[in-house]
């Protein structure tokens, strides 16, 4: 597989073929993160969209010395924050949801679109929101969430162990009981 | 769950990120206090699932649809040779060939004389960074053309530092001085240029819809900005060998840089 960076070389000088493969690798992935921060689908291919046509334009000032994901993924959680300004308002967490039949952490385990989560994601705030999708959707670790939100790795922890308490406590308000 | 520590302990374990001094720290807690082991329970489940969520695929027609937003006349491959017509009409048999090749060396000569000519009358032209297509529209009289000057010197300053992301590159031409500047930053930042009398702010535009505000106030304009946005600013300059300025990067009234940015360079 040629590498990303190798990848984005190419596609700066000129070679349309290697930015489509880029958008192959990571359409999915950044149409993920934007679907777990701003919530709505369309809103998220939007956002998606956009990501890389910023990156095609941007290719210029990527420094292959870093990760190339690092750089788009920091440019797709600005385009959700963007977003997110935009619309002005917060999806409110609806408190009435419920879980269906069995106990509430079986549904919650088998709500494969992750709906119930969405819906507990929402109640974070942006912050911490964007930490836990960085970390449960794209799997990276706390150094390399640090290095797309800019902020150092200590508050990533930090962050993260908030935001986890945080959703502890939405779930069970919105009727995951013990 | 009030106790710090317990929480500490119990998010490295999740994370795996524990020592094993930690974990059995963490293993002793549980053993001995049930709140404890059923609110890290609790956090083990919410970990799990989301852990567990599947992916969305991109709506269909996705990639295609960013590609053509990239491309709007379709991805580059060979371009149809339209005047291969006319050339074959014109090719010539083995006779005349030298004639050809003799009337086509005069021909070209002639063009690059005229187009020589019509450069070093109206000046050299302006050549700022950036790739043709890419959506680099330098703002002012230097964009529209109608102001030329020869470049001086063009350099790039990467902006890598706390929650901000992006560059600065600056082009002195003896009569301007055009800023392309690059932020990628979630919270607010704050770039001031600070200039002595010899630059005049011109004019600037900013190339995306990031949220933004720009204020020029005596020999300062400063850039408040949030999100992601590229700028072009333009100053006018009346030396001719180019002027320095000041450029600073503040965050919450903290100042990240300062540079001086000269027209020599660094």
């Amino acid at each position: 597989m040629i590498d990303d960076s190798k990848l984005a070389l190419r596609a700066t000088r000129g070679d349309d073929r290697a930015f489509e493969k880029i958008v192959e690798r990571y359409e999915r992935t950044v149409f993920n993160v934007a679907l777990r921060i701003v919530k709505d689908e369309d809103d998220a291919a939007d956002v998606a969209q956009l990501v890389f046509i910023k990156a095609y334009r941007k290719l210029s000032t990527y420094n292959p010395q870093y990760k190339f994901f690092s750089w788009l993924y920091r440019i797709t959680v600005n385009e959700c924050i963007n977003t997110l300004r935009k619309r002005k308002r917060e999806v409110l967490v609806d408190c009435d949801f419920k879980a269906g039949g069995g106990t509430a952490w079986d549904a919650l385990a088998r709500d494969e679109r992750g709906e119930s989560l969405a819906h507990a994601l929402m109640g974070l705030k942006l912050d911490y929101r964007i930490v836990i999708v960085l970390k449960y959707f794209l799997e990276l670790s706390c150094s390399e969430i640090s290095d797309i939100v800019r902020v150092p790795e200590k508050t990533v922890k930090s962050r993260l162990f908030t935001a986890r308490h945080q959703l502890r406590d939405i779930l069970i308000k919105q009727g995951y009981a013990r | 769950m009030k106790n710090e520590r317990h929480k500490e302990l119990m998010n490295g374990e999740i994370d795996g990120t524990n020592s094993p001094e930690e974990s059995l720290e963490l293993e002793r807690i549980l053993d001995s206090d049930p709140e404890a082991r059923s609110y890290y329970e609790d956090l083990c489940r919410v970990d799990r699932a989301f852990r567990d969520v599947a992916e969305v695929p991109p709506p269909p027609g996705f990639r295609k649809e960013v590609l053509s937003s990239i491309h709007p006349g379709g991805r580059r491959t060979a371009r149809r040779d339209y005047l291969a017509p006319i050339r074959n009409a014109f090719r010539p048999g083995l006779a005349a060939r030298p004639a050809y090749v003799f009337a086509a060396g005069l021909l070209v000569g002639l063009c690059l004389t005229t187009v020589t000519a019509l450069v070093l009358m109206r000046g050299a032209p302006e050549h700022l960074t950036g790739r043709p297509g890419h959506d680099y529209r330098p703002y002012g009289t230097i964009g529209t053309g109608e102001r030329t000057g020869e470049l001086l010197s063009s350099q790039c300053i990467p902006l890598e530092l706390p929650e901000v992301y992006g560059g600065a590159c600056i082009e002195h031409t003896e009569n301007s001085v055009a800023v392309h500047l690059g932020l990628s930053s979630p919270s607010e930042v704050q770039v001031v240029f600070e200039f002595d009398d010899e630059l005049r702010f011109e004019g600037y535009t900013a190339l995306d819809e990031g949220e933004h505000t720009l204020r020029v106030a005596g020999n300062q304009a400063s850039l408040t900005h949030t999100g992601d946005c590229d700028y072009n600013l333009v100053f006018r300059d009346n030396r001719s060998t180019g002027s320095s300025f000041n450029m600073k990067v503040l965050t919450s009234g903290d100042l990240l840089l300062e540079k001086t940015i000269s027209p020599e360079g660094e």
